[in-house]
């Protein structure tokens, strides 16, 4: 008997604790969970823009209907019009203050994709729910090279502590992997580069004398069987970060015996390739949906998120003629230049946002459609109108076809259900079934 | 209170084993939820008394006569109905305890320790009686007991980039860029060292085996002889004159350049040419005859034509005699410049030498004895094994910091043993591959940590001396233990020799890194590098500015060169300098002011620290750290050079401490003005220690209240103090309003002004503990004076957080009780506040493994 094999009968699965559902048959399942009628991949998305919007520029000109008119905002959105449709009346009500206090933009943050109250809490016992992304990426395990990918443009990060009392681990994570273990994000567009095509010229001259892929298998045998020992002689609240060490290293050794069945594609034509973070936020903003795109399209990933900015976010944009912080700027009550002001950065980052779907749209599928409309992706913030910080009607788009089971070019208005309602029927067409609830959902959104 | 009845903490770790107590069991399950009240007051009266039985602490007041005090002070507001602040202590003395309840009563005793209760309008409690209800609190409700003291509880830490980044430095000999590879840690009470803000997500995983591969495959030499092995890069093949390169040269221009080499034997080396021809896309006629001549004989020539992109490397076995020799490089275009359509070019990457080809010749690789005792392995399998045991065990315990145990040291052994011998690699290369393991282990990229073998007390042991050697060294050093201490941790003797320990540590160039890590966190110096600010918003001369930039253009027209002459008539003249002066300003807070005002808190704080002087001159300084750039910023007498570097304030300068620093300044601004509502926040949370209750929800906006100045713009104090007519915003803004407003003196850039809004600026104000000041020396002389004890308390709590990774509980009160009570005596040394967080319970113990 192998020495592998060896580890695995002794019973590893028993220790590490069940995170993940997968299993064998998900895997063998793999060609009916996210893919379209077609035989496409079928991608889920979601990228998160701070402190709310300025609602007046916000919402489409029109009453809830079926015909949308763009309002300023979302004039960049003008071409892809029949890619998107604007939903009011979602809510994330589990960002409310409650008995918590002071920390929406925390809380905001924390709740956007797990649709749960996160334990107000400096540092012990954080706590808030897996997210919709981790739920998809954990069941999809096996059917792409990366069962998701985390990505943010927060690079640095203010010292000191974070919003009133909440560790920052809420606000720098959008994606949970459970209720304790945030998904750390990546925020250098070069190392993810590395990730999606392997290594890039320089780094690979560093590793001339790199270990075979047997021998680091071999590596992570031994790491996992000393992590196992360890944990044995860990107190009970330590073996929780051990068992995050164990179950994060378990993953990276499937991803590596998976190796010979997505073997690392060749860079598409006309890619950049990125050196590092760019001085300028919008062109790492840009470089980082480059990637996401380069992701999608590349079928690295079925399951993505990207954190624009933290919420709570105060930063200025001077080359768009904003000297002021954009928090500062939100809570200024019906001061015109102000909101004027708000709406401008709401605009800088759905120009953003427009352009990533603009070349999701070029770019052709395995099916002959656009990986556009293979796609479903949510992009929105956790906080409705950054002045009130109310958690109700919250800002959201749905851009992507669904590969032809979503709507696109409508406006309409989900009454005032929970986020996470819309987050279960875009799991459904995902091909994940039972999922009955998710977080504080009440039911499907059927309207999409 | 004398402070007798605490046993004082210094040294306290080493005598508890000797100590025991008495406890008499409380079924606390037995005690109703609410009790009637005289009840209640011999249920008190009881566990005070069994808990503290065998303390001979004549100091402890009853419990009646602490219930006298909290009547007398403290029911008029909170209790019998009333609750304000939504607290009533009469519900709260009826509770039985819990962890709760313990939480709860830590509050009331934090704000009655910084005299924010009773407040200053209610009659004044006396310092002796409110010593002796801290001190019953301490006893009677948190139930601490400095007998068997509870050191909390500190989950097991990873570590951070700045610790990874550090320890393999030390461990490794290699610089490893951990800031730019590893995604950033999350933080929980404002610092990156809390254990539970840290995960290990599967993105971190994964760059942690990248990482633990590419440093060993850099640091770790892969073979125990090496040829020497000269480059001469093309751009170091050069002319006497001129700055013709071998780098990079069209095949129309003539070139002859030379570089010397050296190598060490007379013997055979191996020679390589690696060059490439570099085209346009396309085609282009140039032709041109290229040779390469060593020591004046040719080693290569060839005539090249138009090729896109051709890249080639050429080998020569050379014989050379020992010494130096010479590589010339020569370029004659055969096609003359005027046939040229598009573009040719030869390119020289390297010129390499390797050798001499005798492997007998060949020598020890650099840093090959950092990792292997002999010079090389042994042949013989069975030693060979031995050996790599031995060269395991030595790093392993380093990489560790504490010994490795026999079944972790078999595995790592079996991993290189199967490189050498079932794979057929270099037994370095073996090794290697081990020491990637060891760099991915939990056991390296966490801080195990052991209960001491000798210990007495259960349920609190002392952490034994690898781990001690470990805490001490990633909280002084952000680094792993050095030989020093891990020998001392061997052979039992840290702890006895910790004072001069953490004295030598504190005397060491590694701590400097460490107080930038706690000082950049501390007081957010680190933010000034990054934080958004518009210079010319913040000093309110945008408009004017954008004016005058018309007025100049209306002048000049489109002719930039009239912006440089100065012999325009005086009133074009006169615009034109105001215009060039803020134009300066605007970019004035460029990255090396930025870098600069950063590194002036830095500087000031290791002064204070590495001198060992009073940690109260980070309030009231009469010297600061500047340069040339700062001096200016500042308004100081000229300064030459850019090493800051320590200047006596002159009397007439308003600077001196943190409060008067551009860091502190800017970081609590906003982009565009002041904020006396951050400013002053920031000096409750992080000097004071008193942080102001959260403001309630949908609180009107101050700019919003400038309606009531009928179109004059309102100075910021004005549009407070309407703020404040609100007695429910005054509550709370009468906390942190007048400190900050005393800090109105400097612009949101940290310059001084004298006006704000175009009324004179007003410094004055009263804390909430009712001292009273005209200006911002005299507040920094309060908080340095009558405020003392909670600067002392609120940094020890820092540096406790800091330093155990967990944010400060209430049973670390007596630890941090002492350590106040010892700066106070020493006038605030730094080394007291260090060693107090040292030899405190919570740094030197741990909570029984369950």
């Amino acid at each position: 008997m192998k020495r592998r094999d060896l580890i695995r009968g002794a019973g590893l699965g028993l220790c590490v604790p069940l995170f993940e559902t997968w299993n064998a048959k998900t895997a063998h399942g793999a060609a009916n969970v996210a893919t379209t009628a077609t035989g496409a991949p079928l991608r889920l998305a979601f990228v998160y823009f701070p402190n709310g919007a300025q609602q007046a520029n916000w919402f489409p000109t029109n009453q809830p209907a079926e015909e949308l008119q763009l309002g300023p905002t979302m004039q960049p959105l003008e071409e892809l019009k029949k890619h998107i449709q604007v939903i009011s009346g979602l809510d994330q009500l589990n960002a409310t203050a409650g008995n918590d206090g002071p920390g929406d933009h925390a809380r905001a943050n924390a709740t956007f994709l797990t649709g749960a109250r996160a334990t107000k809490t400096a540092g012990a016992d954080i706590h808030v729910g897996q997210s919709i992304d981790q739920l998809a990426a954990t069941r999809l395990h096996g059917s792409t090279r990366f069962s998701s990918l985390e990505l943010s443009c927060d690079a640095v990060r203010k010292s000191g502590g974070c919003d009133s009392g909440y560790s920052c681990a809420y606000q720098y994570n959008l994606s949970w992997r459970t209720a304790t273990q945030p998904m750390a994000p990546e925020t250098n567009p070069r190392a993810l580069f590395e990730r999606l095509f392997g290594l890039t010229d320089s780094s690979q001259t560093a590793m001339a004398n790199r270990l075979s892929a047997s021998e680091r298998m071999s590596l992570l045998d031994y790491v996992l069987e000393d992590a196992n020992d360890l944990r044995k002689e860990l107190a009970v609240n330590d073996r929780r970060k051990l068992d995050e060490y164990l179950s994060s290293t378990r993953d990276i050794e499937r991803r590596i015996g998976q190796a010979s069945k997505f073997p690392i594609p060749d860079v598409p034509k006309d890619s950049v390739l990125p050196i590092g973070v760019p001085e300028k936020y919008a062109d790492h903003l840009s470089l980082m949906f480059d990637m996401l795109a380069l992701a999608m399209q590349t079928d690295a990933t079925r399951v993505a998120t990207l954190l624009m900015a933290a919420d709570g976010s105060n930063r200025a944009f001077p080359d768009i003629g904003i000297p002021e912080g954009h928090h500062y700027l939100t809570h200024h009550q019906n001061e015109t230049e102000s909101h004027e002001k708000v709406g401008k950065i709401d605009l800088f980052y759905l120009e953003h946002f427009a352009r990533f779907l603009k070349r999701l749209a070029d770019i052709s599928d395995t099916d002959g459609n656009s990986v556009l409309h293979n796609s479903m992706i949510v992009y929105g913030g956790g906080i409705g109108d950054g002045n009130k910080h109310n958690h109700d009607n919250l800002p959201i788009i749905l851009a992507g076809n669904g590969g032809g089971t979503l709507h696109g070019g409508r406006y309409h208005s989900a009454g005032s259900v929970p986020m996470t309602n819309l987050y279960l029927s875009l799991i459904d067409r995902m091909g994940i079934d039972s999922i009955e609830s998710f977080g504080d959902s009440t039911g499907r959104l059927d309207s999409i | 209170m004398n402070g007798d009845g605490i046993i004082a903490l210094r040294g306290v770790s080493f005598i508890l084993a000797s100590h025991l107590q008495l406890r008499l069991p409380v079924n606390r399950a037995m005690w109703p939820r609410r009790i009637p009240f005289g009840a209640c007051f011999a249920m008190f009266c009881l566990t005070a008394f069994s808990i503290h039985a065998a303390d001979d602490d004549s100091s402890l007041i009853s419990t009646q006569a602490a219930r006298q005090i909290l009547t007398q002070y403290c029911f008029d507001c909170h209790a019998d109905g009333s609750s304000e602040g939504q607290f009533a202590i009469d519900e709260l003395l009826a509770e039985s305890d819990s962890e709760e309840v313990r939480r709860r009563w830590w509050k009331v005793l934090k704000n009655v320790r910084a005299e924010m209760m009773p407040p200053k309008s209610v009659e004044k409690m006396q310092p002796a009686v409110r010593e002796q209800l801290l001190h019953w609190m301490q006893r009677s409700t948190l139930h601490l007991d400095q007998n068997n003291p509870d050191p909390g509880q500190v989950t097991l830490r990873r570590l951070n980039r700045t610790e990874y980044r550090n320890t393999i430095r030390d461990l490794m000999g290699i610089e490893f860029a951990s800031e730019v590879e590893f995604p950033p840690d999350d933080t929980g009470h404002g610092f990156d060292t809390v254990a539970d803000a840290m995960s290990v997500s599967p993105l971190l995983m994964e760059k942690y085996l990248l990482a633990a591969e590419q440093i060993v495959m850099e640091a770790v030499p892969l073979q125990h002889r090496v040829p020497q092995r000269v480059v001469v890069a093309g751009k170091a093949m050069t002319a006497a004159q001129g700055k013709q390169s071998a780098a990079s040269n069209s095949f129309y221009s003539p070139i002859d350049v030379s570089a010397k080499f050296t190598v060490e034997h007379a013997a055979e080396y191996d020679l390589e040419l690696d060059w490439e021809v570099d085209g346009s896309f396309d085609f282009d006629p140039g032709r041109c005859r290229v040779t390469l001549q060593l020591d004046g004989q040719d080693l290569w020539t060839q005539e090249l034509a138009w090729s896109a992109d051709k890249r080639s490397t050429d080998r020569f076995l050379r014989a050379l005699p020992a010494g130096e020799h010479q590589i010339r490089f020569q370029l004659e275009p055969l096609v003359d410049k005027s046939k040229k359509s598009a573009d040719i070019r030869f390119e020289i990457h390297e010129f390499r030498v390797t050798g001499p080809t005798d492997k007998s010749l060949w020598t020890m690789p650099v840093g090959y004895d950092r990792f292997f005792a002999r010079s090389e392995p042994p042949l013989a399998q069975l030693e060979r094994e031995q050996y790599a045991r031995e060269v395991l065990e030595k790093f392993a315990t380093r990489a560790f910091r504490r010994p490795v145990d026999l079944p972790t040291l078999d595995r790592v052994t079996l991993i290189a043993v199967d490189g050498f011998t079932r794979r057929g690699q270099s037994f370095e290369r073996g090794i290697a591959r081990a020491m990637a393991a060891i760099l991915a282990s939990p056991r390296f990229l966490f801080r195990i940590e052991e209960a001491a073998a000798y210990e007495t007390l259960p349920d609190f042991p002392l952490i034994d001396e690898f781990a001690l050697a470990s805490r001490i060294s990633y909280f002084l050093w952000s680094t792993m233990p050095d030989e020093r201490l891990i020998a001392l941790a061997r052979s039992g003797r840290l702890r006895q020799e910790l004072p001069a320990e953490v004295a030598r540590m504190l005397a060491d160039d590694r701590f400097r890194e460490t107080s930038q890590n706690f000082v950049g966190q501390w007081l957010q110096t680190r933010d000034v590098e990054t934080i958004s600010i518009d210079p010319l918003e913040a000093t309110a001369s945008r408009e004017e500015y954008d004016q005058l930039r018309e007025q100049l253009k209306l002048h000049f027209g489109d002719d930039r060169s009239q912006y440089d002459r100065n012999d325009h008539p005086s009133e074009i003249q006169r615009l034109l300098e105001r215009y060039r002066e803020l134009r300066n300003l605007r970019g004035i807070l460029d990255g090396n002011l930025r870098r600069d005002l950063r590194r002036e808190t830095e500087a000031l704080f290791y002064y204070i620290a590495s001198q060992d002087r009073s940690l109260l001159e980070l309030i009231n300084a009469r010297y600061s750290f500047l340069n040339q750039g700062l001096a200016k910023y500042y308004g100081l007498e000229s300064l030459e050079g850019e090493q800051l570097r320590y200047v006596e304030l002159p009397d007439s300068s308003p600077r001196g401490g943190v409060l008067t620093q551009g860091s502190f300044l800017i970081v609590t601004s906003n982009p565009t003005r002041t904020s006396p509502v951050k400013r002053g926040l920031f000096i409750l949370d992080n000097l004071l220690g008193t942080p102001a209750p959260p403001p309630p929800a949908a609180v009107p906006e101050l700019e919003q209240a400038a309606a009531a100045f009928s179109g004059r713009q309102p100075t910021l104090r004005e549009l407070l103090e309407l703020h404040r007519q609100d007695a429910m915003c005054a509550s709370c803004h009468d906390r942190f309003d007048p400190l900050g407003l005393a800090l109105e003196n400097f612009n949101a850039l940290g310059m001084w002004r004298s006006e704000e809004a175009g009324l004179p600026v007003d410094a004055k104000g009263e804390l909430i503990t009712g001292e009273a000041f005209s200006n911002l020396s005299e507040l920094k002389q309060i908080l340095a004076s009558e405020r003392r004890a909670d600067f002392y308390t609120c940094f020890t709590e820092k540096l406790m957080t800091y330093a155990l990774g967990r944010g400060p509980e209430y049973h670390d009160e007596i630890a941090i009780e002492q350590t106040v009570k010892d700066l106070e005596a020493s006038g605030g040394r730094f080394s007291i506040a260090v060693l107090g967080v040292i030899q405190s319970p919570a740094f030197q113990r741990m909570r029984a493994k369950q």
